[in-house]
């Protein structure tokens, strides 16, 4: 064999080992709350602890779905992380674009004020919020939520947006605008498809940003109806002393499938976004 | 170019208008509009009302509003010293980690992409599994993981393969910093992992080629074709990864609420605390306004750092 | 520079189409929850609909099918005769933080017309908490049937404000093959506890920082020394004098027990009394302070013959005689607009948890200790094998917690001394000092 052979031989079997190794870090203490939302609560404080659980205790899983709203839960976040999905990542890509393509005064002070909001911690702003909320009776809506969410993620996401749309050659501005396009269709036609790539990345950052939001939903919810996923898999929790933990690891279980569910499915989206990238063009 | 073609101006007159280097009207601020609307309506007013918050004796309810100083003198007895202590430890390995973890995960899946190997996928999601998770449940996880005597299971792995069955995982106060620093890890990975991923994208591959052919080591390519090519995206990196856990307490609430003592009590975490546990909202808001100045020291350092070494290399 | 093809362009058009169904899918049900959840969204006020805040677990939605049922068959009843309906509001079961929100509510006027509080700061809401003595006296329910420490809370015979559900209280268990005489003092349960802990078998107690916690370990000790958590005006019980050499006795007693290793060090990450039950079922524990529902949950998780294999008794104490514990547990408060509203709210939790066939059942099937002392003797009340035990405790020795709003502070600045202690991260005398420079 040649040495380039045996070399790239060698490489992959290390990266073989790296991804094993990675994903034993990672997928280790989901796949324990997997077992542990199948076992009995004779099981659950066994020592020494049992790997996996002796009988499947499928029933955990019944008692959660029946009788806590985690299905709603489950939509309620869906629906808050749709919204904040598509409202974050348009408003992202225009200010994005606008930064690094447009010349104009205050547009230092408009990236630093960015920075600025995204040091703000997510309690600072709803201890402050909260009152006002109430006195505008804007809190239980999702709309209010949303527009929260929104202003938490956008900063960070005009950021990751900004660094592709500098990746996007000027010349294809420069010629769509020779050719009488107007900024908009500029931005519409040109920039918004080849910066595709950014843009799913982005929606799938918001997503998940979106989806495991605890204390804002905590402090701007009282109806338990609109109650996102966080605060649901933490009501499985009994506060009476019950043992309750099998049917936290069954809800936190449950709020995953989703999102695994999403990164499977988009996968092909997320990889061909990642990959053939905005460099292109 | 295709897609000129479908954009071809009506008249003679405007194409030569458009010629003409001119500069065109934008207007930026329409465009902003939007943006800057919201963050003014959702920022402005906490900002300014956290600090107006720490200047009186405010408790929940809205109870002794009058303005005072005891807020601010209270600080150091509140423990404000040892709290920026262990935020200084618990956000600094966290960053180094993430970074370093995150880039390196990226790098490998880009390799295994490259060499068509199977199972990056189950590496990925994995990764990003982990992120997308609340931190609330993050913290219950891993405190069963770390539950001590041999009923925890890490504790009972560790007795498998010949070490300690009573790892001190949260009991001890040093170990259990570095315990919370490394559940904070496990979450956060992702995020940069995401972001290194679409910027190794970036790296031109027949140059990272070309180079092997010439013998280059492994090494010399990393540092001198893929690193500066990231180079940007780590910066972004770094400060995101520096906000994010600077402003994280979701998890450590609920991992170890702070203890035992206050040796996992984090900057972020005592402002829940004051505010939600004790009712103090003067004291709390002192320590959000805290808080936010940490936060705009740490990045303004960066951006001085980051300009300075720009300058040096220019 | 590379043309974008036709056939990228059309790739990412139906993928683009793809995600707006999707996207569009996603909103149409977004429209359609906001509408169901709006319905339900205003706070109460107009007749003939009333809103209820509970916990999950006491709520329709409980894990707990018997309390699920009970508490649906209960709100079905109440609905179908008096024609008023009943939304539940969930409340967060991280439940300091709750309770914090829920004052909020409550002082803005837009707590949930019946909800629940946890007893240890319903003083704080007495006087937002509606009088419901009209509905009270004609069910039945007096004063003096409370457990005595819950009787401040409820009000007195002309004015009810409050109705304590259920109770707990922190006892001592024992294995009965191990220790034959329960200690009653620091001295002799040290003594009775090291050739057993030599073995394997330790003393337990939480020591996390967290409620239960102060509650199983630091109030009993520290009240049977004669010592206030707050004295009048709030000062401080332990900050000179007798309550502070009180404190720093009970504090010692931690050290003493990690010291002489017939308590490991873990014992600081324990949150609440649950947290020993791995310890329990591993056969690794002699003796243990713990909440009641201990009791059901040793059953529950598997641990064989509870009632032959282990006692209850009192909390020892310094001396071996003055013996104290804590109680607390959840009540019902009416913060309802309207007089008809707070007369339907308070009938309805009457009607579900108060009355005493009600409480005896409810207490049934969550496994509780029920607030009022006649329902023990109740037909329908089905207690564990500890509950006349229990039910002693709750009589001769029980306390609460203060009710002022400076006890949440205190609570924090002794967790952090009894954690800092277990770990042997500070001196007992160090941890007061920096608990009563915290408070200051």
């Amino acid at each position: 064999m040649s040495r380039p052979i045996v070399r790239r031989r060698v490489t992959s079997g290390l990266l073989y080992v790296g991804m094993a190794a990675t994903t034993v870090f990672f997928l280790f203490p989901l796949l324990w709350v997997l077992s542990m939302s199948l076992k009995s609560p004779a099981e659950l404080f066994q020592s020494p602890p049992a790997l996996l659980p002796q009988a499947w205790a499928w029933d955990n899983y019944t008692t959660v779905l029946q009788q806590s709203p985690i299905i709603r839960n489950t939509l309620n976040s869906l629906v808050i992380t749709a919204g904040t999905m598509v409202l974050s990542v348009a408003l992202a890509t225009v200010s994005a674009y606008v930064v690094s393509r447009m010349d104009f005064k205050g547009s230092k002070v408009y990236e630093r004020a960015i920075l600025a909001c995204q040091m703000i911690s997510p309690v600072i702003l709803v201890v402050a919020l909260y009152p006002v909320l109430v006195k505008l009776s804007l809190l239980n809506s999702y709309a209010s939520l949303i527009l929260v969410y929104v202003a938490v993620t956008v900063p960070f996401l005009i950021w990751f947006m900004r660094g592709f749309m500098e990746t996007i050659p000027r010349e294809l501005d420069e010629a769509a605008m020779l050719d009488g396009c107007s900024r908009f269709g500029l931005f519409v036609r040109i920039i918004v498809p080849a910066a595709r790539s950014a843009i799913v990345s982005a929606a799938v950052l918001t997503a998940v940003m979106s989806w495991s939001q605890f204390v804002i939903p905590f402090i701007m919810l009282d109806n338990s109806d609109l109650f996102p996923i966080s605060l649901g898999v933490l009501n499985l929790q009994s506060t009476g002393g019950a043992t309750t933990l099998q049917y936290v690891a069954a809800g936190s279980v449950i709020s995953i499938v989703p999102v695994v569910v999403i990164f499977i499915v988009f996968q092909r989206w997320i990889l061909g976004a990642l990959t053939d990238g905005a460099v292109k063009g | 170019m295709t897609l000129t073609a479908k954009t071809v101006p009506r008249t003679r007159a405007a194409r030569a208008n458009a010629r003409r280097p001119r500069p065109r009207r934008d207007h930026p601020y329409l465009w902003l509009a939007p943006s800057i609307v919201l963050l003014v309506a959702v920022f402005a007013y906490p900002i300014v009302e956290i600090v107006r918050l720490s200047f009186t004796g405010a408790n929940l309810v809205g109870a002794n509003g009058d303005y005072t100083l005891h807020s601010w003198q209270a600080l150091g007895a509140q423990g404000l010293g040892s709290i920026l202590g262990i935020t200084v430890f618990f956000v600094g390995l966290s960053i180094v980690f993430q970074m370093l973890l995150g880039f390196f995960i990226a790098l490998m899946l880009v390799e295994a992409e490259k060499r068509r190997l199977v199972g990056s996928v189950v590496t990925r999601t994995a990764v990003m599994t982990a992120w997308a998770i609340p931190g609330v449940i993050i913290g219950i996880i891993w405190r069963l993981l770390y539950q001590e005597s041999d009923s925890g299971i890490l504790n009972y792995l560790s007795s498998l393969v010949g070490g300690s069955s009573n790892i001190p995982f949260l009991s001890d106060p040093h170990v259990a910093l570095v315990s919370v620093t490394i559940a904070n890890i496990w979450r956060g990975t992702a995020l940069t992992m995401i972001l290194c991923y679409a910027g190794l994208k970036t790296v031109p591959n027949d140059i990272v080629e070309a180079a092997h052919m010439d013998g280059a080591a492994p090494f010399s390519v990393l540092r001198n074709i893929i690193l500066p090519t990231v180079r940007p995206v780590l910066v972004v990196n770094l400060i995101i990864v520096t906000v994010e856990t600077l402003n994280t307490f979701d998890m450590i609430e609920a991992l170890t609420a702070g203890g035992p003592g206050t040796s996992t009590q984090v900057l972020a975490l005592s402002v829940y605390n004051l505010v939600f546990g004790q009712q103090r909202l003067g004291v709390g808001a002192a320590f959000g306004v805290v808080l936010m100045l940490v936060n705009v020291v740490v990045v303004v350092a960066y951006l001085v750092i980051i300009n300075r070494g720009e300058r040096t290399r220019a | 520079m590379a043309p974008i093809t036709g056939s990228e362009r059309t790739l990412s058009r139906r993928s683009v189409l793809k995600l707006g169904g999707g996207i569009g899918a996603l909103a149409g049900m977004s429209a359609l929850l906001a509408a169901c959840g709006d319905s339900g969204a205003s706070g109460g006020g107009a007749s003939g609909t009333i809103t209820w805040g509970a916990q999950q677990f006491f709520s329709t939605q409980s894990t707990n099918k018997d309390v699920a049922a009970f508490v649906k068959k209960s709100l079905d009843a109440f609905e179908k005769r008096t024609g008023v309906s009943v939304t539940l509001q969930v409340q967060s079961s991280d439940n300091v933080a709750a309770m914090a929100r829920l004052l909020q509510q409550a002082s803005q006027g837009r707590a949930a017309d019946a909800s629940m509080v946890d007893s240890y700061i319903f003083p704080q809401f007495a006087q937002y908490a509606k009088d419901i003595t009209s509905v009270t006296s004609k069910a039945g329910v007096t004063v003096d049937d409370f457990f005595p420490f819950f009787q401040p809370l409820v009000g007195s015979s002309s004015k009810v404000t409050g109705l304590p559900i259920h109770t707990d209280v922190r006892m001592l268990y024992y294995r009965k093959d191990l220790v034959p005489t329960p200690p009653t003092s620091w001295d002799e349960l040290v003594e009775v506890a090291k050739p057993l802990a030599a073995k394997g078998q330790y003393f337990l107690f939480p020591a996390g920082k967290s409620e239960d916690p102060i509650m199983c370990t630091i109030w009993p000790g520290y009240w049977s020394q004669g010592a206030e958590i707050l004295g009048d005006s709030d000062t401080l019980g332990f900050a000179s004098g007798a309550g502070h050499d009180a404190m720093l006795n009970t504090l010692a007693f931690i050290k003493r027990c990690i010291d002489e290793k017939i308590t490991p060090t873990r014992v600081s990450t324990f949150m609440v009394s649950d947290d020993m039950l791995p310890d329990i079922i591993g056969g690794r524990v002699s003796m243990f302070v713990g909440g009641s529902w201990m009791a059901t949950n040793m059953e529950a998780q598997g641990v064989k013959d509870v009632e032959s294999t282990w006692g209850v008794a009192p909390i020892p104490s310094m001396s071996g005689t003055d013996f104290a514990t804590a109680s607390g547990g959840w009540m019902y408060g009416i913060f309802a607009k309207d007089a008809e509203a707070t007369t339907n709210a308070a009938q309805f939790v009457v009607d579900t948890y108060i009355d005493k066939g009600a409480m005896a059942q409810f207490c049934t099937a969550a496994g509780y200790l029920p607030a009022r002392q006649s329902v023990y003797e109740s037909p329908d009340f089905k207690g564990g094998p500890f509950t006349d035990g229990f039910r002693e405790s709750l009589a001769k020795y029980a306390k609460a917690r203060p009710g002022s709003p400076k006890y949440a502070q205190v609570a924090t600045a002794i967790q952090v001394a009894m954690s800092s202690v277990a770990s042997q991260s500070a001196t007992p005398e160090a941890a007061l000092q920096t608990a009563i420079s915290t408070l200051s």
